[in-house]
């Protein structure tokens, strides 16, 4: 009971969520990272954390995702209660001569993958806009992420008990990148 | 004694980085490189029990693995402790 309440005041405060360091064009938030789960297959499982850059309209979600078995991953969706839907496209720097092709906002890249001692350990990098992280944020249920494979689909979202908690803390977050561009 | 005694207790510094023997929340430096400010940061966390288990790969290569750092700019640790029965380092790696 008494590390359950030492594990609890662990990230209670909103300044242990984050950490911001000043960098040569303006802010870099990075959020620690956050638990991630299936409700309905507990064998899935994962973590997420966030990176923003002030000056940018993008930010880049990186997700461990961790299953039995492995995944081939080929696409990865955000999904979020009403209607919200996040598309996002593997990403492949295309070099053509000197110039390289401008990366797609919405887009993912895969960093590793892993077995690992009980699981397959999936790292996912995920770019989208920040205006998209609001709107997911602003949703009354947890938003999904949806990693679709050969070998089936696998899904992580914030723990509902910790959704309204993870919305409020998310709210102040998003409130602070805009106010200090 | 005394002296010594509340000064173990209250403060701690040098190569160990500032330690609370109660309470420690901090973010401290670890290391530097002369590679460009990274705008990627990748972490990897060791927690300990009592003294006695230590468990997590909180390598600094595990951190940069979960960044997708290629070249480390800097390094930075933090450390969370409560009477040294739990203690958290969470090292953040930071490059591009």
């Amino acid at each position: 009971m008494v590390l359950g309440q030492i594990f609890a005041a662990q990230g209670k405060d909103l300044k242990d969520r984050y950490i911001l360091r000043v960098i040569p064009n303006g802010y870099q938030y990075f959020v620690v990272p956050f638990i991630l789960e299936n409700p309905s297959n507990k064998s899935q499982s994962g973590q997420a954390d966030i990176t923003y850059l002030s000056y940018e309209e993008d930010l880049t979600m990186n997700v461990s995702a961790y299953s039995p078995t492995p995944l081939d991953i080929d696409s990865v969706v955000i999904l979020s209660a009403p209607s919200k839907r996040i598309v996002l496209y593997p990403r492949e720097d295309k070099h053509l001569g000197n110039v390289v092709q401008t990366e797609p906002t919405n887009s993912f890249t895969i960093f590793f993958v892993e077995k690992e001692k009980k699981h397959w350990h999936h790292r996912i990098s995920c770019r989208f806009a920040i205006d998209d992280l609001r709107t997911i944020y602003r949703a009354k249920q947890p938003y999904q992420i949806q990693i679709f494979s050969e070998q089936g689909k696998l899904c992580l979202q914030v723990p509902p008990k910790k959704w309204a908690q993870e919305q409020k803390d998310f709210t102040d977050i998003l409130f602070i990148f805009n106010k200090n561009k | 004694m005394a002296v010594a005694a509340s000064a173990l207790l209250f403060s701690s510094c040098g190569s160990l980085g500032t330690v609370g023997s109660v309470f420690t929340n901090t973010v401290e430096p670890v290391a530097a490189t002369s590679n460009t400010f990274g705008t990627k940061v990748g972490t990897a966390e060791v927690k300990s029990f009592v003294g006695v288990v230590a468990i997590g790969d909180g390598g600094i290569h595990e951190a940069a693995k979960n960044g997708g750092i290629k070249k480390i700019s800097h390094i930075d640790v933090k450390t969370f402790s409560v009477m040294g029965v739990y203690t958290c380092k969470t090292y953040f790696v930071y490059g591009e």
